[in-house]
């Protein structure tokens, strides 16, 4: 063969070389590229982080949106339903894929979750409801009605069916805090030798909870119970008790299944509490937001999460925000 | 005593102002009465019963069939025959059978189906009731066509309270020993639970034969 009749042959093998060596890595690149590129942007958009429930809520939900490829960012309403429209407008200006959000209110919140529809941005519920079955793409919350049945019977039978307590409530603004009492009242009010001796809101807070148990200490020195709405209350409550050496005459119930709760009731002091599972919901809501923007459309507006009892008896079975 | 009678007609009029600006009532009681301005759940869980569940009460799961299921397998049993409402631990059963009474106990009257010497397999539950079982069971009422949940739960409440003014009263008269009692209920069941020995059900429909 004459070298004019390689060169053909020659220049091809070469561009041949050329193009599959160079393609290569050039794919290889653009994969990583891809990889480990931002999906974009999702908003955590919290109730308050002043409560070590909330924090894990919010962290769980920020660490699932980021193992599925997205930035995310955690926002603090500090309860505070102002505050929170501001985080919204920020988000919606800022071009976030998505929001995973815990309302301060269920009406207050909805005009924001509106807002972010209309701006093409889904809103996922975690926890906290609003009161609307068309702003929120899907809403994940716990079944607090339920929860709260099986607390007001195990209630009664350490009340041994008769005696006097106090009822503090969370924020009233938020529908938990009525699901949860009507759920405890549902069974306790059936029973007519346990008073309910005072009523009032510590809006889910442990110092304020503290406060207001010493006042109703002072009112009603001598109840047998107090029924809290969620665990940093209980805390609270339990606080105020030990300060005025009732911490064991009083029965201590309370709700979240937060980690010094968990172990107070390891240690005998709180009677009760019930379960939710916070990193469940937010890693659902994580979740149903990448498949959503992926492309998925049908998802359930209201999803009740499941809860559990834990007392003295099966606190072995639990940890801090869920099961061992 | 100028200065007395002032003071005196102070008091009383600081008196009348202050009684009739403060009362106090109860913050749910309040919450309630708002809420079912908007929503009626009495009349709801009335027109769900006579009209929606007792058309398909025919869609009870058989008793026997299903602790027969619940003995093999709980889970396959939950998700062939049970209902459950969004991430939920447990499932709810629609069930009818027919039993003969071997105990009547506070709680509840106990059945047996198969032989009255037998164990009882079923309880039917007479005292007060809570819960969703009912509500959920039917898969008759769907949680996501309530805007509040409160609605949702307020429905549960108001057909326990037909359960028990109108189902129980006239059973827990009539009910003796060994007799044979007809009934459609509602159960639930854990993924999680053990060996059931006797069920606790909801009654819907009570027939004493």
């Amino acid at each position: 063969m004459s070298k004019k009749a390689l060169m053909p042959l020659a220049t091809a093998a070469i561009v041949a070389i050329t193009l599959l060596s160079g393609c290569k890595p050039k794919d290889e690149s653009r994969a990583l590229e891809e990889a480990t590129q931002s999906k974009g942007r999702i908003a955590v958009v919290i109730s308050t982080l002043n409560n070590p429930w909330f924090v894990v809520l919010g962290e769980t939900a920020a660490e699932r949106a980021g193992q599925l490829g997205y930035e995310a960012t955690i926002f603090d309403s500090q309860n505070d339903t102002a505050k929170e429209t501001d985080h919204f407008e920020n988000i919606i200006a800022a071009g976030y894929k998505a929001i995973l959000f815990n309302p301060t209110d269920a009406d207050g919140s909805i005009s924001n979750v509106r807002k972010a529809k209309v701006a093409g941005i889904p809103t996922f519920c975690m926890d906290r409801e609003i009161n609307s079955t068309d702003a929120a793409v899907a809403q994940i919350l716990s079944d607090n009605y339920s929860g709260c049945v099986k607390l007001g019977q195990y209630f009664v039978e350490k009340l041994n069916k008769k005696g006097a307590y106090v009822e503090l409530l969370g924020l009233v603004g938020d529908n938990n805090t009525w699901n949860r009492s009507q759920g405890f009242h549902s069974v306790v009010d059936n029973y007519e030798d346990i008073k309910m001796v005072a009523q009032q809101t510590a809006e889910f807070d442990r110092n304020k909870a503290m406060e207001v148990m010493e006042s109703m200490l002072q009112a009603h020195p001598n109840i047998n119970a107090v029924f809290c709405g969620n665990d940093a209350m209980a805390m609270g409550a339990y606080q105020a008790l030990a300060a005025a050496g009732k911490a064991k005459d009083v029965m201590v119930f309370g709700y979240d299944g937060a980690k010094d709760v968990v172990d107070s009731i390891n240690d005998k002091k709180i009677v009760a509490t019930v379960m939710q599972f916070p990193r469940l919901m937010a890693k659902t809501a994580a979740e149903w937001a990448d498949q959503y923007l992926l492309g998925e459309t049908s998802f359930p507006q209201k999803v009740p999460v499941a809860v559990e009892l834990v007392n003295q008896e099966n606190v072995d079975r639990y940890t801090a925000y869920g099961k061992r | 005593m100028r200065r007395r009678y002032k003071y005196v007609v102070y008091v009383i009029v600081l008196g009348f102002l202050f009684w009739r600006s403060c009362y106090f009532e109860r913050l749910d009681e309040v919450r309630q009465a708002q809420e079912q301005k908007a929503f009626d759940p009495a009349e709801f869980a009335k027109d769900f019963w006579n009209n929606r569940l007792q058309r398909n009460l025919d869609r009870a799961t058989d008793a026997r069939m299903l602790l027969d299921a619940l003995d093999a397998d709980v889970e396959e049993a939950n998700s062939k025959y049970g209902r459950r409402l969004g991430l939920a631990g447990s499932y709810y059963h629609l069930l009818a059978g027919r039993g003969t009474v071997v105990s009547i106990g506070q709680d509840g009257v106990l059945l047996s189906m198969r032989a009255p010497e037998s164990e009882p397999e079923i309880m039917i539950i007479t005292r007060n009731i809570y819960g969703n079982a009912i509500r959920d069971a039917s898969g008759l009422i769907n949680v996501s066509d309530f805007p509040n949940s409160r609605d949702f739960n307020n429905i549960s409440e108001q057909i326990n309270k037909i359960v028990m003014n109108e189902v129980l009263p006239a059973f827990r008269q009539e009910v003796k020993e060994a007799v044979t009692v007809r009934f459609v209920g509602a159960a639930e069941i854990k993924q999680d639970q053990g060996q059931i020995r006797c069920l606790p059900i909801v009654p819907i429909l009570l027939e004493i034969r």
